[in-house]
């Protein structure tokens, strides 16, 4: 049987799962929370199965050490540390009306941290047994990176071993599928509703590894031959699919999350021009970046555009004792027309009133007292729609109808 | 107590470089992680918090800005603090500038008030006017450092806010799933 696949097929997928995990890490470093850092756990242990289970590093563990088949304790140990993850995580994840308080984003609550206790405990206590079951089957020799299961499963202590471990899993899956399914349910469209559906479909496909393992184990421990591949090519495939399919779950919604971050940032930037024009001591960083370092914007997004929101508001006070009234009423009465939605209309009549400011305060316009200052929309925007509004507005400095409204400006 | 002691040495200007502003960036996250707060639902729970932190009264009060005022600004009396902010302006916007506010506060960026028993005429300052006990710091611009200060500190005091968490199981997957606490981030 060639090893290539297996090498290729688990080192890339332990690699990549590991970047997964180490990003994570980095943003529960930035912003902690507990859900966050049993996640970042739960890829990063079975990541390290992953790698370990590939021939190359399954055979040099068995060199580096002595001990031949070592490498598949570790192997089941950091599937193990995935089963404990997930299962703490269904915990903290449990649908809201079975938790009484409101804050369901707020830290762990006393009952809730017990119950993590309870089960962090029962895995760490089961750890010593596992590894008192390996070592009590002693499968040392011959050294089998692909057929370890069905090799040793003859041998009692060995398949307890066996059968505790895919056990452990099995419960894992079901419980962390159970709840994510519960979840989807109540998402909305859009890429969290995903990632919890692909996560809970990378448990089920991973149920299947767990149902091939165990009839090969049982075959193999009552003597039965032929049934080899259902460990060594049927399983395997059902791991490697459940683990990309709870990788990309995990991954999805924070990716998802971080290109509509950037999206809003370079979207903003002419709004954001305009109001440095008007005053270029509202930027706390200066020099604006060119237009090519905008276009390969990476790092540091969130402090970025929440920097680009905040002046652009603050440029809006600025502004706002320049605004000209009759560019304001063109601009309601051109949206009027064109049956623009509210959430368009305000962002029509903004920009316009932005930009006629901008041009009134170039000409050395008088500001105008508080008491004529025309009454501006978007001024009552929820947060979680500022961006989306401040993203239309920006998007209205181009548009046709704002140089209509400002036409009987001059 | 004002958390005062790691201020910049006089004549130091770090305002708008690069890694002057990556630096306090940094102590500034490690000021706000000091104070050891849980996320907080609303900028009036934080004022709150800072109030009982600093052992003296914040009060908030929302007002329309006339031309010319900054968008908000802190007031100094004997007995309490008070933040003026714009009221004319967003929930997100307003929340970031009381924070500003909240942020010379804890920067100790104000100095001490007269005590109220003392009688005004016979407070020792040499170039205010002693009938004004008011002191006042306003947000508009960064020309010096404690503007930057201030406004650096503001925006870590917003990340402990989670102004929009989103609805049930949003709010319950998006910190571990998108890596936001709140989808105003």
């Amino acid at each position: 049987m060639s090893e290539l696949p297996y090498n290729v097929a688990y080192l890339g997928i332990g690699s990549a799962a590991w970047l997964v995990a180490a990003l994570k890490l980095r943003a529960w470093r930035r912003d902690p929370s507990f859900g966050l850092l049993v996640v970042a756990l739960a890829i990063a242990s079975p990541s390290t199965a992953f790698l370990l289970a590939s021939p190359l590093l399954y055979r040099a563990i068995g060199h580096l050490t002595g001990v031949g088949n070592l490498a598949t304790l570790f192997v089941y140990l950091g599937i193990v540390g995935f089963s404990a993850a997930a299962v703490v995580l269904a915990l903290v994840w449990t649908p809201p009306e079975e938790r009484a308080d409101d804050r369901i984003w707020a830290p762990l609550d006393d009952r809730l941290r017990q119950r993590v206790r309870h089960r962090t405990a029962l895995f760490a206590a089961l750890v010593p047994v596992l590894v008192a079951l390996f070592l009590a089957g002693g499968p040392y020799r011959p050294e089998t990176p692909l057929t370890f299961d069905t090799t040793f499963a003859p041998r009692t202590a060995t398949a307890l071993f066996l059968a505790l471990y895919q056990g452990l899993f099995a419960y894992a899956l079901i419980d962390i599928g159970r709840v994510c399914l519960g979840h989807a349910a109540r998402l909305p469209h859009g890429w969290l509703r995903r990632g919890i559906r692909l996560i809970a479909l990378g448990a089920l496909t991973a149920c299947g590894y767990v149902v091939c393992k165990l009839a090969a184990i049982a075959l193999a421990h009552a003597g039965v031959d032929g049934a080899e591949w259902l460990s060594t090519a049927l399983g395997p495939a059902f791991a490697t699919l459940g683990a990309i399919g709870i990788t990309c779950g995990f991954a999805g919604p924070a990716g998802a999350a971080w290109a509509a971050r950037r999206r809003d940032f370079r979207a903003l930037r002419p709004l954001w021009d305009l109001v440095y024009r008007a005053d270029r001591r509202l930027a706390l960083e200066g020099p604006p970046s060119p237009a090519w370092r905008e276009r390969v914007a990476l790092r540091d997004l969130e402090w970025r555009t929440t920097r680009r929101g905040l002046e652009i508001r603050d440029g809006q006070l600025t502004l706002r004792p320049f605004v000209d009234p009759a560019a304001v009423h063109a601009a309601q009465r051109l949206a009027g027309r064109a049956a623009l939605a509210p959430s368009h209309r305000d962002a029509l009549v903004v920009a316009t009133a932005m930009r006629s400011a901008v041009t009134a305060l170039a000409a050395g316009a008088v500001p105008r007292p508080r008491e004529e200052q025309p009454a501006l929309p978007g001024l009552d925007t929820a947060p979680a729609e500022e961006r989306a509004h401040l993203v239309l507005v920006a998007a209205y400095l181009r548009s046709p109808l704002l140089e209509r409204a400002l036409e009987p400006l001059g | 107590m004002p958390l005062g002691h790691w201020r910049l040495p006089e004549g130091v200007d770090v305002r708008g470089t690069g890694n002057g502003l990556g630096r306090t960036r940094r102590r500034m996250r490690a000021v706000a992680r000091e104070l050891r707060l849980p996320p907080l639902s609303t900028v009036e729970e934080l004022c709150a918090a800072v109030s009982a932190h600093l052992d003296r009264p914040i009060r908030i009060a929302p007002r329309r800005m006339r031309v010319g005022e900054p968008s908000g600004f802190v007031e100094r009396l004997p007995a309490e603090d008070v933040v003026h902010v714009e009221q004319e302006t967003s929930g997100l916007h307003r929340a970031h500038i009381i924070c500003h506010e909240l942020a010379h506060l804890l920067c100790g960026h104000l100095s001490a008030p007269a005590s109220p028993d003392q009688d005004a005429g016979k407070v020792e300052l040499p170039t205010i006017d002693p009938e004004m006990v008011r002191l006042v710091l306003g947000r508009s611009h960064y020309d010096d450092a404690a503007e930057e200060e201030a406004e650096v500190l503001g925006a870590e005091l917003m990340r402990i806010l989670v102004l929009a968490p989103g609805a049930g199981t949003t709010s319950q997957l998006a910190p571990a799933l998108e890596h936001r606490k709140g989808q105003h981030v």
